[in-house]
């Protein structure tokens, strides 16, 4: 009986506790009326790419006078569904999401809805797009048409008919993978190349890696490859090599696969010097950052958003200017 | 009246660690202390708490099943390709391929670990990338969507104010709970675990309760997945990969042992509560990604050195 009395008597101490402090505990009811809190909600942190967005959205924010709540996932949707809920209940003005999953997202984009929270899109759409404020989105089939471009200059400059492409494929449930393919399937038609084999690698550098090695061992008179991300960069380079194929455009240009690429990360950005790749796209992953957060600060002050999807600018990069000090490869350092 | 606190908490020093980091967060963590954060948190840690249910249950006997964040996932993803773009109609079937699946994992590693006499880490853990593989290659690792309402139901909804989720975890717990304290079964598995040749010479049915304890296994790893399922609105081949650890570690700092006999859900609780607490106040705090991981380690190692020294010190107490 006293056990029981002790559970009883803990219980409503630890509820009076709770709800007394609740009432009068700063910023427990909302968020003190002067700061505002956007959170920046990421999938992961993994390569360069999302660690730049992330310092693009952090500086931008503090230039807005806003305090970032930067949650990262690390590749759970579960996580990121519990982190968006907390965010939430701490009443943040606004929440900048990259997905873990863009259909797990969807549930968390209707409850920022309901919570009359902006949801802001960064660089990966949700599945359903009713509720979202605003996306900072690339360009990925105008980054398409410019690899493909390329490839098909230097079909025309080798006097060839046709090219033998190998296609890596990002992972087909992220929009950004799927236009990136969809961009360079339809160029490819159009301009006459052959697509000796896709390649694809859900994002992962492993399945890249082996994918890509047997695809050069199936066709090795292949003669160029289109890479949909600078992410995928490395594991090409390893399996051109395991293969005996890694030659520089520089040193070895009648042995070079042509490859073209694009994010223009720091690793792309020297392959290009090196002369291993050929050209390069940049999608500036700090200016998207910063584009997310300026849509936050509209939807936060309740402006009119014209277009609901905004894209960053395409740059193409080649060897020549490659050192553009204001490429976000050349600016971002890990 | 001391004494009985001063009983209690040695009982269950998780209780004190939990305790201790309410109230600092109450007092310096903005907006935890709110009732929204509150029906969050303790949705967030329902699907968690069931299955840790489940594996407390396998530990006590002497086991282990570290199939059954695998298990939660693929039992996901077999009831959601049922039901995906499909009626309300189809949720009823979806929710019973869900339990058909995860109960026939349940089968097999009873097979495996109780008639064959596999050892259950190897068995297990097997089975976890087995059927994690499995899952991927079914859904060429993308999630299933498009679930009926009737299904997101479980995962959303709320009964008189209160989060189904929370309900359904409220019963699990009470039911478990019930069957481990207060029935013939629960006494049977205690044996088990703490000296299982001596169970088996006393007569105890070791064979049938050990087997219990995979199928209970199974039951709360449908259950947790068809709360984590409704929750996020489609069915993820990995859901359950990251949760394998904290399901572990919940029960483990809870204090069921790893060699069986000892343990009981209400560690348990605290120990899904201490999980779910760290997770809660370091993104209401904003810490930096890179230390969350380093940050929540180093909880749990402290409290796992503070269980240790207040059970050494109950003992030394008598």
């Amino acid at each position: 009986m006293r056990g029981r009395t002790m559970r009883i008597v803990f219980l409503l101490a630890g509820f009076a506790l709770f709800f007394v402090n609740g009432l009068f505990a700063t910023g427990t009811k909302e968020a003190p009326k002067k700061e505002i809190v956007v959170a920046v909600c990421q999938a992961n942190l993994e390569s360069a790419f999302p660690q730049a967005e992330r310092i693009g959205a952090i500086n931008r924010a503090k230039e807005l006078g806003y305090t970032v709540l930067n949650l990262v996932a690390e590749g759970d949707a579960s996580k990121q569904a519990s982190q968006i809920e907390n965010a939430i209940s701490k009443k943040v003005a606004a929440v900048v999401c990259w997905p873990v999953d863009t259909k797990a997202i969807v549930a968390s984009v209707n409850a920022c809805k309901e919570a009359g929270i902006p949801y802001i899109a960064l660089s990966r759409m949700p599945a359903d797009l009713t509720n979202i404020t605003a996306a900072a989105v690339v360009d990925n089939f105008g980054a398409a048409t410019i690899m493909t471009a390329a490839i098909n200059d230097y079909k025309t400059k080798m006097g060839w008919s046709t090219i033998k492409v190998i296609e890596l494929v990002g992972d087909l449930g992220d929009q950004n993978a799927k236009e990136r393919t969809q961009g360079y399937q339809a160029e490819a038609k159009r301009l006459g190349f052959t697509t000796v084999a896709q390649v694809p690698t859900e994002w992962n550098a492993q399945k890249a890696n082996e994918g890509l090695v047997a695809a050069l061992n199936a066709n090795p008179d292949a003669q160029a490859v289109y890479i949909p991300s600078d992410y995928l960069w490395p594991a090409t380079q390893s399996a051109l090599k395991s293969v005996g194929k890694l030659f520089s455009n520089k040193n070895e240009p009648a042995k070079h696969i042509f490859a073209v690429a694009m994010d223009g990360d720091p690793n792309g950005l020297q392959a290009l010097r090196d002369g291993y790749l050929d050209i390069n796209v940049n999608q500036d992953p700090i200016m998207l950052g910063q584009l997310a957060m300026d849509l936050a600060r509209k939807g936060i002050e309740k402006q009119s958003i014209p277009n609901t999807m905004v894209p960053v600018e395409n740059v193409p990069i080649t060897v020549a200017n490659a050192d553009t000090p204001t490429f976000w490869g050349n600016v971002f350092k890990k | 009246m001391l004494k009985a606190l001063v009983d209690w908490t040695a009982k269950y020093p998780l209780l004190l660690v939990d305790l201790l980091l309410v109230v600092l967060s109450v007092l310096f963590v903005p907006s935890f202390a709110s009732v929204g954060n509150l029906i969050n948190f303790a949705v967030q840690i329902s699907a968690l708490g069931i299955a840790a249910i489940g594996l407390t249950t396998v530990i006590i006997g002497g086991g282990i099943d570290l199939s059954i964040s695998s298990n939660l996932a693929l039992a996901s993803i077999a009831g959601a390709l049922i039901m995906t773009g499909h009626g309300d109609g189809f949720a009823l079937w979806g929710i019973l391929v869900i339990f058909a699946v995860s109960l026939f994992i349940g089968v097999i590693n009873s097979f495996f670990i109780v008639k064959i006499g596999m050892h259950h880490f190897i068995t297990t853990i097997s089975m976890y990338i087995f059927l994690e593989g499995v899952a991927l290659w079914i859904t060429e690792s993308r999630t299933v969507p498009d679930l009926p309402f009737a299904f997101l139901f479980f995962g959303r909804a709320r009964l008189f104010g209160w989060p189904l989720p929370v309900i359904i975890f409220a019963i699990t717990f009470t039911l478990a709970n019930y069957a481990l304290t207060r029935t013939a079964f629960g006494r049977s598995l205690y044996a088990i675990g703490g000296n299982r040749r001596a169970a088996l010479i006393s007569g105890l049915r070791v064979r049938r309760t050990r087997t219990i304890t995979y199928l209970l296994s199974g039951i709360c790893a449908a259950i947790a997945g068809i709360i984590l399922t409704g929750r996020l609105g489609a069915a993820s081949p990995i859901i359950g990969h990251f949760l394998l650890l904290d399901i572990v570690s919940a029960c483990v700092l809870g204090g069921a042992s790893l060699f069986g006999g000892r343990g009981d859900l209400k560690g348990t609780l605290f120990g899904v509560i201490l999980i779910g607490l760290i997770s809660n106040i370091l993104d209401f705090l904003g810490v930096i990604f890179y230390f969350t991981l380093a940050i929540k380690g180093a909880i749990l190692v402290l409290s796992v050195i503070f269980d240790f020294y207040q059970r050494k010190f109950s003992l030394a107490r008598g």
